[in-house]
């Protein structure tokens, strides 16, 4: 074989190699990251069905731009709150919390102050103290108004007619990590609230000091996942909690000493990452739940077997 | 929080030369449910032992090297220019070459390079709204300016591609004339497949598949390496593969210096046609002294270049068409097209598993008929593209059938202005001196 | 075509050539910018449609944390070996929880410290007790790999303030960013130099 047909045959192989190669660069792909980079929680997803005790059976779309809070008046009317206003009263800017009397008084939360709006009568508007104030729930009985602030970390205890407010900071203190931080006023006249970081619900008498508490901190569902959840619960008629998660979106309800009595919505019946999701019973026991990213109220009840 | 997918027809770096306004609502639309969340900030809580957070360190990127690019850039063009005109000795050209591509090519990690720059040149012109730093739009200027007045001097001893492939070019063999013309058509193609793909926001085609810019910067993934590797191995016999059968500039370069006012000669006074030089170039670039008489008649040969130049639009006609008819196995350079297809496949069960892009996309809200909608405006896009793409090749072929016709009177050995890389191999192999 | 008229074209059309380059050149250079920001890149919206015109000092690559799925690619695509894409603590919006939902594993025995807790795969997120119930979560950089599964558990189970960002002082600012190409959401923009990271919660 002279040197020239050498050379060629030396050219073409080189040749057809870098072809070849040229082609696998084309096709090639970066490999993904292996297993032990995988994160899934999809196991918590799975509810098992005996569990889901409510069916939904009915939803609400009020046109009130993004929703953000939920009340439900003594006669089972519901009041919404969202960015352009709260139901009855358009355009009076964006809601984070509400609360309504058995005279149909509405107690809006509107991030740094209270407006309350009376049935006939103007509004009054009450500030709140602290340069960090986010109110995340108010509550109203026949004596007080109890507001959450999540900003500045504590309770603020109002008159019915307002005033100065009374500083209730926990026992041992209320630890929020995140704007989410509800309470409620139960049959007996005690208050109720989620101390989110713990994950627990602590009973308050009116001046402050602790009754008692329960918390399960859990990614299973007899308890409340993430860091800081439930991030919403209502009272029951019998005094039961229904209670609202984010991260892992599902809706329960515990018995008075914390055990896990029925599933109301499992994960799979969310949109993923909600939150906001207010809860509220009327006193038929019929569940409401807010869901901003559907912009509805979502109406749960027993199953009837 | 609740994420929206953006349907991608602003893959980085997001040029959309004829949807833009489609994408352009769409953003807005994610824009409304993005920022409405970014306005509240929750306080942090209270420390009581007065703990303060460290801070979040964001080191600033390095530009202070960037200026001196350019002025390294300048002076090593003059000095090539100069060096190849006037000093005309292969050594000192041969050690600027070696500054080069120390400096262009392991300092500064061969990007940004001139040979990229089309591309971002190219956007600009593509998208009113994309905007090309000084320093880049230099970068594409400087050698083509210089290639006008000087030749092909940054090829010589500037450009790091050039650089690295000219140090391995040991044992150079020659590649027969009809290959070397044939292949010389692949570097127009991939240039008009870049333009291609800037145009319709796929990428920049040249930094993807530049072979050597793994050298360079310490880091690649193994199918480059391998490419870059298997190129230089061929590099040492075939000599500058990537600059005479791939670079999309060089073929800017080509045109550039064919029009050179003063350009690398290889003797120093006249032409002796004694045919040492011309052994020596490894580029075919040096083209024989023409016989004494005329091979053919002025009429024949007039004749001849009429048909071609007729042919020339006959040829832009067929590009036209074949260009228009490559719209889908091109559009599936574009992302939105690729996930588009892939997300019709899976419905329709053609694959077995899912893709991080369709798994994102079926997480997001955006439903499938939107996508479609993009991909079909892509696609449209394409077709346009590919037509011109296909002028493109169609003219240049039209051009090259009548150079290769027309025969030019050469009394010596001259270089050929367009291929020529004014590396000065030759000047050591003539045996005339200067003229005193 | 004798010697003389074929020097004249030539010499016209190298004269259109360079008229032409200058002209891009200048067209380019030019170019206005075309928002309200009038420069200042501390007032550019970051969800503007188009791309940022300022080309004076160049641009960089930055991930937008809101677009970002935490895919993974930013370790493995990235053309250097280990990634210039680290994840960064914005303290100013973590809960300093105890039980973190960016530094433990959804099933882990215990809130300790220990490996088969945490959720990072390199161990590069490290936890210091501040004040009772408060601890502080700082990442080493020199572990970290930019694979984002602590940015996907604090998403979901906290305050989202750990998040993916390209570091300046690693990235080698590729022309074509080769993460870019294959983020899956899209999440990564160019961004002025002189501004060059998208930082969650004002930046602190």
């Amino acid at each position: 074989m002279t040197s020239i047909q050498k050379n060629w045959i030396w050219f073409l192989a080189i040749l057809s190699l870098i072809i070849g190669s040229g082609i696998y660069l084309v096709n090639s792909r970066r490999t993904e990251l292996g297993k032990s980079f995988s994160y899934s929680v999809d196991e918590y997803r799975k509810v098992d069905p005996a569990l889901i005790k409510y069916e939904e059976v009915d939803s609400i779309s009020p046109d009130l731009g993004k929703l953000s809070a939920l009340a439900i008046t003594p006669d089972g009317r519901l009041i919404v709150g969202g960015e352009k206003g709260i139901t009855g009263f358009p355009g009076v800017g964006t809601v984070s919390c509400l609360a309504v009397d058995e005279e149909g008084t509405i107690f809006a939360g509107m991030s740094d102050h209270i407006e309350v709006f009376p049935k006939v009568g103007k509004k009054k508007i009450w500030p709140v103290p602290g340069p960090k104030a986010y109110l995340t729930s108010i509550a109203v009985d026949d004596e007080f108004v109890f507001v959450a602030d999540a900003g500045s970390r504590c309770i603020w205890r109002y008159g019915r007619d307002g005033g100065e407010p009374l500083k209730l900071e926990g026992d041992p203190m209320f630890y929020v990590p995140s704007p989410y931080f509800d309470l409620d006023i139960g049959t007996d006249g005690s208050l109720w609230v989620v101390n989110p970081g713990p994950h627990a619900l602590e009973n308050y008498r009116v001046d402050g000091s602790l009754i008692s508490s329960w918390k399960n901190a859990s990614y299973s569902i007899e308890g409340f996942s993430g860091c800081c959840n439930p991030s919403h619960f209502a009272l029951m008629p019998d005094g039961a909690f229904v209670t609202a998660e984010k991260g892992l979106v599902r809706v329960k309800i515990h018995n008075l000493d914390g055990s896990l009595r029925f599933v109301v919505a499992a994960p799979d019946q969310f949109d993923d990452g909600v939150t906001g999701l207010d809860v509220a019973v009327d006193d038929a026991g019929r569940i409401c739940v807010l869901d901003p990213s559907r912009s509805q109220v979502r109406i749960f009840e027993e199953k009837k077997q | 929080m609740s994420f929206k997918f953006q349907v991608s027809s602003f893959k980085f770096p997001s040029f959309r030369i004829f949807a833009s306004l489609r994408s352009m609502i769409l953003l807005l639309w994610i824009g409304f449910s993005v920022s409405a969340q970014a306005e509240f900030r929750f306080p942090m809580p209270e420390f009581a032992s007065g703990y303060e957070h460290p801070p979040v360190v964001v080191p600033a990127p390095s530009t202070a090297m960037i200026g001196w690019d350019v002025v390294v850039l300048l002076i090593t063009l003059t000095l090539a220019a100069f060096l190849v005109l006037k000093r005309r000795k292969r050594r000192e050209i041969f050690l600027l070459t070696l500054f080069s591509l120390i400096y262009f090519g392991f300092v500064r990690n061969g990007c940004i390079c001139s040979v990229g720059s089309v591309q971002n040149v190219a956007a600009g012109l593509f998208d009113s709204s994309i905007g090309v730093p000084v320093t880049v739009l230099i970068f594409f200027a400087a050698p083509l300016i210089f290639a006008l007045l000087f030749g092909r001097v940054f090829c010589a001893a500037v450009c790091p591609l050039g650089a690295i492939q000219e140090m391995v070019a040991i044992k150079p063999v020659k590649v027969p004339p009809a290959v070397e013309k044939v292949l010389s058509m692949v570097p127009v193609i991939y240039l008009g497949l870049a333009m291609v793909s800037v145009a319709t926001g796929s990428g920049f085609l040249i930094c993807r598949y530049d072979p050597f810019v793994g050298f360079f910067r310490m880091g690649a993934s193994f199918p480059m390496l391998l490419v870059g590797g298997l190129l230089l191995l061929l590099g040492v016999f075939v000599a500058r593969p990537y600059c005479r059968f791939l670079c999309p500039y060089g073929v800017l370069l080509n045109w550039a210096s064919k029009l050179s006012r003063r350009h690398a000669t290889i003797t120093p006074s006249d032409c002796i046609q004694c045919n040492l030089c011309a052994d020596s170039c490894p580029y075919n670039a040096i083209l024989e002294p023409t016989a004494e008489k005329a091979p053919e008649s002025r009429g024949t040969g007039a004749r001849r270049l009429g048909k071609l130049m007729l042919l020339v639009p006959v040829l832009i006609v067929i590009g036209v068409v074949v260009g228009g008819l490559l719209k889908d196995p091109l559009s599936r350079m574009h992302p939105t097209v690729a996930l588009a297809e892939r997300i019709a496949g899976e419905e329709l069960g053609r694959y077995s598993t899912t893709t991080i892009e369709s798994e994102t996309f079926r997480a997001s809200d955006t439903p499938n008929e939107m996508l479609y909608e993009q991909a079909a405006g892509i696609k449209g896009d394409f077709a346009v593209a590919g037509r011109w793409f296909g002028a493109f090749i169609g003219l240049v072929i039209g051009f090259k059938l009548i150079a290769v016709s027309i025969l030019r009177k050469r009394t010596g050995y001259e270089p050929d202005k367009g291929t020529c890389l004014s590396c000065g191999r030759c000047f050591k192999y003539c045996p005339v001196k200067e003229k005193t | 075509m004798s010697g003389k008229r074929r020097d004249f074209l030539k010499n016209i059309v190298r004269g259109g050539a360079l008229a032409g380059i200058a002209g891009i050149c200048a067209a380019l250079g030019m170019r206005k910018n075309k928002y309200q920001c009038n420069g200042k890149c501390s007032d550019c919206k970051p969800d503007s449609s188009a791309e940022c015109p300022m080309g004076g000092d160049g641009y960089v690559w930055q991930i937008d944390p809101e677009k970002c799925t935490q895919c993974g690619r930013c370790a493995t695509h990235c053309v250097l070996a280990i990634s210039a894409v680290k994840c960064v603590h914005s303290y100013s919006m973590c809960g300093y929880c105890d039980l973190c939902g960016g530094y433990q594993r959804s099933d882990a025995k215990g809130r300790t410290t220990g490996a088969e807790n945490q959720l990072c795969p390199t161990a590069a997120i490290s936890r210091k007790f501040v004040e009772d119930p408060y601890y502080q979560y700082t990442i080493d950089e020199d572990l970290c790999v930019g694979c984002g599964l602590c940015v996907k558990g604090c998403e979901m189970f906290g305050n989202g303030s750990l998040y993916l960002q390209v570091k300046h002082d690693l990235c080698v600012n590729c022309n074509e960013c080769a993460i870019a190409a294959a983020c899956p959401s899209d999440a990564f923009r160019r961004v002025p130099a002189s501004d060059p990271y998208l930082l969650k919660g004002g930046g602190a």
